[in-house]
């Protein structure tokens, strides 16, 4: 046990990333669950780390009450956002979003309450490591119990095609404005936690290459499945924290990995996981 | 309910898909629609699903104006469809896209799936199959299955024997009568005409855009305009 806490103290920081990137792949997984393309969780972090922070530093909110507001404002964003990128799809809708998370990081970048380039620093450190996994798991058991839900399949047959999912009966707009309301609420929580456990913020954390990992760990966790994509998450974490040896080239490991799992695991590890479990029965079969 | 099309004008560009076309489809009734290729058959189930918009003309069922409204509504007020090209979920599985079929009802449970699936002509089906590694023909009842699975008040079957073998085509005339005798209203598109003629009880014949005639089948058939025309010889 003793071992265990001495592990933990060396690698908190990272157990902390861990656990914040995988709330933010489960964010953008729920977007891809819809089939949206949308790029704008680095900005839904950045919105609801600033209005918590801000209001905590600089209007003496208690937590409590800056929390939820912050998450509320990120997904009330996210639902704005939906409105005028409602006819947008793919790479049109990728590329609008990731404008949008530009004219967050500008914005914040020139604003003297957010600290400008300097960032925002004396965030209080209130949150710590439960807090990040409690959120993570209270996620992930919301879209766990609503997996079934007919919200659920609404999102999945807007995703396979909207047309006709139109014709059975689904307002895919609502689905579109709903999922992402939903994901920006859920990468407003990873914005409160990362906030509240690295004393400060600054523009360039939720800048373009944060957006640019996010979408990796779901690509490498499976675009669709909210257990790869945190799965995903712990891997491209922990990757370059295990190669550190390899120095300036250690990023060159994602590049790798990422080209590995696109050309022979597209489906990403929960396709792979999935297979696994399928191929005992499949052997009984052919035998 | 009875859906009416009164006077139907689409327009693409500068060419009338429709002009002035009417249509009037009374519950339990299968009305066919034929005419040759780009006669706007389709174009006029598009144009009630509202997938295209109307430049005049109304659609209404019963009571109800259905012009105007986005397909959601309109799929809500009881118009079901099928597709000239199969448009299942094709990544969800048979049990998912007949949920989707029904996504705004409450009461279609596994146990009633499956006689819902034996009824479109689906027997030993696996549930959990994906819908796009179905066979052609059952991929077509599977479409047919997720829009009865919506309680349509009008259903639009687009081209459903295509790629249909004669006993399959068989099996689906008695699925269309049978569907139309529960006191659903109809549409159906096809070109065979063997099978418009057995099913149908009344039959209007589109060509460029406008109706060319519109009656019984026998009529139809006995129409010189239509026999010139669309089919070239009597049948």
């Amino acid at each position: 046990m003793h071992e265990l806490l001495a592990l933990f103290a060396r690698y908190h920081t990272l157990v902390d990333q861990i656990g914040i990137n995988a709330i933010l792949a489960l964010s953008l997984s729920v977007c891809l669950r819809a089939g949206q393309l949308a790029l704008a969780q680095a900005a839904f972090m950045g919105i609801a780390g600033y209005v918590s922070a801000i209001c905590v530093v600089t209007f003496g909110w208690p937590l409590a009450v800056a929390a939820p507001f912050a998450v509320a404002v990120s997904g009330l964003v996210g639902a704005l956002l939906a409105l005028p990128v409602e006819r947008l799809r793919g790479v049109y809708l990728a590329i609008a979003t990731i404008g949008f998370g530009e004219i967050v990081r500008i914005v914040a970048y020139n604003l003297q309450i957010t600290g400008g380039g300097d960032g925002l620093n004396g965030i209080p450190p209130l949150l710590s490591t439960p807090w990040i996994y409690a959120t993570l798991l209270a996620i992930g058991v919301i879209l766990y119990a609503v997996r079934n839900s007919r919200f659920a399949l609404a999102q999945a047959i807007t995703r396979e095609d909207e047309a006709a999912a139109a014709g059975v009966g689904v307002d895919t707009g609502r689905v579109r404005v709903v999922t992402l309301a939903c994901a920006g609420a859920i990468a407003g929580c990873a914005g409160v936690l990362y906030a509240f456990t690295n004393f400060f913020l600054t523009p360039s954390d939720f800048a373009f290459g944060r957006m640019e990992q996010i979408l990796v760990y779901c690509v490498i966790g499976g675009v669709t499945s909210p257990l790869g994509a945190v799965l995903g998450a712990a891997v491209m974490t922990i990757l370059p924290e295990a190669f550190r040896f390899l120095q300036n080239f250690r990023d060159v490991l994602s590049g790798v990995v990422l080209l590995l799992v696109i050309i022979f695991a597209p489906g990403g590890i929960a396709a792979v996981w999935s297979g696994m479990r399928k191929k005992p029965a499949a052997q009984i079969g052919s035998a | 309910m009875a859906l009416a099309l009164e006077g139907v004008r689409v327009r693409f560009g500068g060419v009338d898909a429709l002009a002035g076309v009417s249509v009037r489809i009374e519950p339990g009734s299968v009305v066919g629609l034929i005419g040759p290729n780009g006669a706007g058959k389709t174009t006029l189930v598009n144009a009630t699903t509202g997938i295209v918009s109307l430049a005049g003309g109304t659609i209404s069922l019963d009571d109800v104006r259905l012009d105007g409204k986005r397909p959601y509504q309109i799929a809500r007020c009881g118009v079901a469809r099928t597709y000239q090209n199969i448009r299942l979920f094709g990544a969800l599985d048979v049990e998912d896209n007949l949920r989707a079929g029904a996504i705004r009802r409450s009461d279609l449970n596994t146990n009633a799936m499956l006689p819902l699936l034996e009824r479109a002509g689906m027997r030993d089906v696996d549930l959990r199959t994906p819908a796009a590694s179905l066979a052609y023909g059952d991929q077509r009842r599977l479409e047919i299955a997720r829009a009865l699975a919506s309680s349509p008040a009008i259903l639009m079957l687009d081209e459903p024997a295509a790629g249909m073998n004669p006993s399959e085509t068989l099996a689906l005339a008695a699925l269309v009568r049978s569907i139309a005798d529960d006191g659903i209203g109809v549409l159906l598109i096809e070109h065979d005409v063997a099978l418009v003629r057995r099913v149908c009880d009344r039959v209007t014949v589109l060509n460029f855009g406008t109706v060319l005639a519109e009656g019984t089948p026998d009529d139809v058939a006995r129409d010189p305009a239509v026999i010139e025309a669309y089919l070239g010889a009597a049948v």
